[in-house]
């Protein structure tokens, strides 16, 4: 019967510092017990890998990718499924001097071709030359690679039986990079955050002694997907870092049965999960729909760190996740709000450890909206909102709100959240452009998230300008944007997508398209077609606006401007051709909760 | 969904072991009646069934409640929906054919 890897080390000392790679962290890891576990979807243990069986897997494979003979540092893609291989092969790559790139997976029915878009820009983008997905994921891979310097593609299993060489391995060293993350950038135009072994390493430290404060006896459980920051940084490399055990579910199954993650928290003793609010979302949603007796089963007292990341944090989410556990032994104080972005290669900003979520009652209205401030919401405040206390900045990095001319604004001020630190990326691979547009002269990162500073602690008030992200998934404009463009009768910036509060904290899309047509029937027939298309792109039902032309605004460069266009959408300037009736979405289906669908603002 | 609560094992998984015996439902069209049925409560109301209805535009069938769908199958045929395969699934007919070819797999 398989047994999982011990909580803590019998004699190897914890450390959490000096490791200059990856490499050196693994070695050191290698020589304890503690490792990694990988469940089924259904939540029973199906493999068991210590870090030392880690890491000779992961040597005796990079003997065989040197075999390849590919010069230093070239790319190495890999489909970042949650299973033992995809972490072999990454670390093998470290071994090998090799850089690897890990691959998002497709989730969502009908994303099929989507996803070979996605893989594809990401191909091209870091010129990788080996691609490698277990045997099941192998199709959309060979189809993604078509055209590009791909020059060796198949299976973990093909991989594996290639001929070792037995030449002395060069890892990668402390002023190589480490990985290429692609949790940034869109399908069209994808931009990979080239994370060095000094960033991953520096980071990794900080979030152990600062953010964590981890020590011997914590055990680290997610669900997040191998693709992400969150996930490769926060939930593995870390947790290898610091001699720490993970168990892992993969992204998939904790999609169709959330409570999975929980049950498993429950029985390893976890004490240490990320999620994003979608997350703890997903199991309240779930678990009201069960017997409250059978929630008792559940032991999550033991559950210290429950870190919140990855898009807005939404604060009455979480109470109502506290509220529906805490027969479960679930404590709030247990919530850990966090602020990163794979820029900077994860963490930023950590809350107090053991407050719980705090929030930052501000009021709504002329002085927000208008002037960007953000007022602590007296009794008499009519509109209020709660922002999420994202906490300080870990030492080392520094943090500045700037206006949109680069100049500093003081405290409860909402601007440009910029920051400093020792885990910066140096710039996107081969993308000076993108890279300009974020690294500033001064040394400093422009994340362009909105947010302001409280007391010295970070609030975000929004994520990157352009960024929609619903459910945990990032959606990005453009891609929705492009989508429909490419439709008949429809012209390049025609589109213009974006998000809008909803009622309930959370976001909804909509979508504007310029229309030409007059007839009602092909009208009616044209709009179906759009909305189809832009809710299978988003997996999301979409508000589609068929306005009519002249109704989307361009900078003086020829740039759509989807804050012009929110902002004539919030107004009313910018209508829908039907009238009101054909401006509400065309379909609701009656058993789930969303947003109200009037227009908020 | 909860017919396996309680359990110690599979307090959230539903374990198999808790549920009734899995069907073998071998005749295509009842198949395709049985997971109408289950993809109605997902669908707006009054949305037409067909073969050709796609799951995301037709039927407005968003990225979470898919999951939710495909574990729903998943209990009450008793097989797993390979994840690899989710993607390419468009159609109700396309769903409705995987878990025949699961089905005739499982024996």
């Amino acid at each position: 019967m398989l047994v999982p890897t011990p909580t803590a080390n019998a004699d190897l000392p914890f450390r959490t510092s000096g490791f200059r790679t990856l490499a050196e962290g693994l070695d050191y890891a290698a020589r304890g017990e503690t490792g990694v576990n990988f469940y089924t979807d259904r939540g029973e243990l199906a493999r068991v890998l210590p870090y030392r069986e880690l890491r000779a897997s992961a040597l005796e494979l990079a003997r065989k990718l040197t075999g390849l003979g590919l010069p230093r540092l070239e790319r190495v893609a890999i489909l970042a499924e949650t299973r033992p291989e995809f972490l072999i092969a990454f670390l093998a790559c470290q071994y090998a001097g090799l850089v690897p790139v890990p691959l998002p997976l497709a989730l969502s029915p009908g994303t099929h071709r989507s996803h070979v878009a996605r893989l594809r820009g990401m191909l091209e983008s870091s010129g990788a030359r080996v691609a490698i997905a277990s045997a099941d994921y192998l199709g959309p891979l060979d189809e993604a690679v078509v055209g590009t310097e791909v020059a060796w593609v198949g299976s973990h299993e093909q991989l594996a039986a290639l001929e070792p060489v037995a030449s002395e391995l060069r890892p990668l060293g402390p002023h190589q990079p480490s990985d290429i993350q692609y949790s940034a950038g869109s399908t069209s135009f994808p931009r990979g955050v080239l994370v060095t072994q000094q960033a991953i390493t520096a980071n990794a430290r900080a979030i152990a002694e600062h953010g964590l404060a981890l020590r011997p006896g914590d055990r680290c459980t997610s669900w997040l997907p191998l693709y992400h920051d969150m996930g490769l940084v926060g939930c593995c490399l870390t947790p290898i870092l610091n001699q720490i055990s993970v168990d892992y579910l993969a992204t998939s199954g904790f999609a169709r049965r959330p409570l999975v993650w929980l049950e498993l928290l429950s029985r390893t003793g976890g004490t240490i999960s990320f999620a994003p609010t979608f997350g703890y979302e997903l199991c309240a949603l779930r678990a009201g729909s069960r017997d409250p007796a059978s929630l008792l089963a559940f032991d999550l007292s033991r559950w210290r760190v429950a870190g919140i990341g990855g898009e807005m944090i939404r604060p009455k989410a979480l109470s109502e996740f506290a509220r529906v556990f805490a027969p479960a032994g679930f404590d709030e104080r247990a919530f850990l709000a966090s602020y990163g972005l794979a820029e900077a290669t994860l963490a930023v900003t950590f809350a107090p450890l053991g407050q719980g979520v705090r929030t930052d009652l501000v009021e709504q209205g002329e002085a927000f909206e208008r002037r960007r401030l953000a007022l602590p919401a007296g009794p008499r405040a009519r509109r209020t909102r709660a922002f999420a206390i994202c906490g300080r900045p870990m030492p080392g990095y520094r943090i500045e709100i700037r206006d949109e001319h680069g100049r500093t604004l003081p405290e409860r001020r909402v601007g440009r959240i910029c920051l400093q630190g020792p885990s910066l990326m140096t710039g996107y691979f081969r993308n000076p452009e993108a890279t300009r547009q974020v690294m500033l002269e001064d040394g400093w990162l422009d994340t362009g998230d909105m947010g302001y500073l409280a007391d010295g602690e970070l609030v975000v008030t929004g994520r990157s300008k352009d960024l929609i992200i619903i459910n945990g998934r990032n959606i990005w404009p453009q891609d929705l944007e492009w989508a429909v463009e490419r439709l008949d009768g429809v012209r390049p910036g025609d589109v213009a997508a974006f998000a809008v509060g909803g009622e309930d904290e959370r976001e909804r899309i909509v979508v504007i398209v310029q229309c030409r047509i007059t007839d009602p029937l092909q009208l009616a027939a044209f709009r179906r077609e759009v909305q189809g298309l832009v809710n299978r792109q988003a997996g999301t039902e979409c508000e589609l606006v068929l306005a009519p032309p002249r109704s989307l605004v361009y900078t003086t460069s020829g740039k759509l401007s989807r804050a012009a266009a929110r902002a004539g959408y919030l107004a009313g300037t910018i209508r829908d051709l039907g009238g009101i009736d054909a401006a509400e979405p065309s379909r609701c289906p009656a058993n789930t909760e969303r947003p109200a669908l009037a227009r908020a603002s | 969904m909860s017919a396996g609560a309680g359990l110690p094992q599979g307090i959230a998984s539903g374990g198999r072991s808790g549920h009734a015996p899995p069907m073998t439902t071998a005749d295509p069209v009842q198949l395709f009646a049985e997971i109408a049925e289950l993809v109605r409560r997902f669908a707006p109301p009054g949305a037409v069934l067909e073969r050709s209805s796609e799951l995301t535009s037709d039927l407005s069938i968003d990225s979470v409640q898919a999951m939710d769908l495909v574990m729903e199958i998943e209990d009450r045929y008793g097989i797993d929906v390979p994840v690899n395969e989710i993607a390419d699934l468009v159609t109700l007919g396309d769903l409705v054919d995987l878990v025949a070819r699961q089905l005739a797999q499982r024996g």
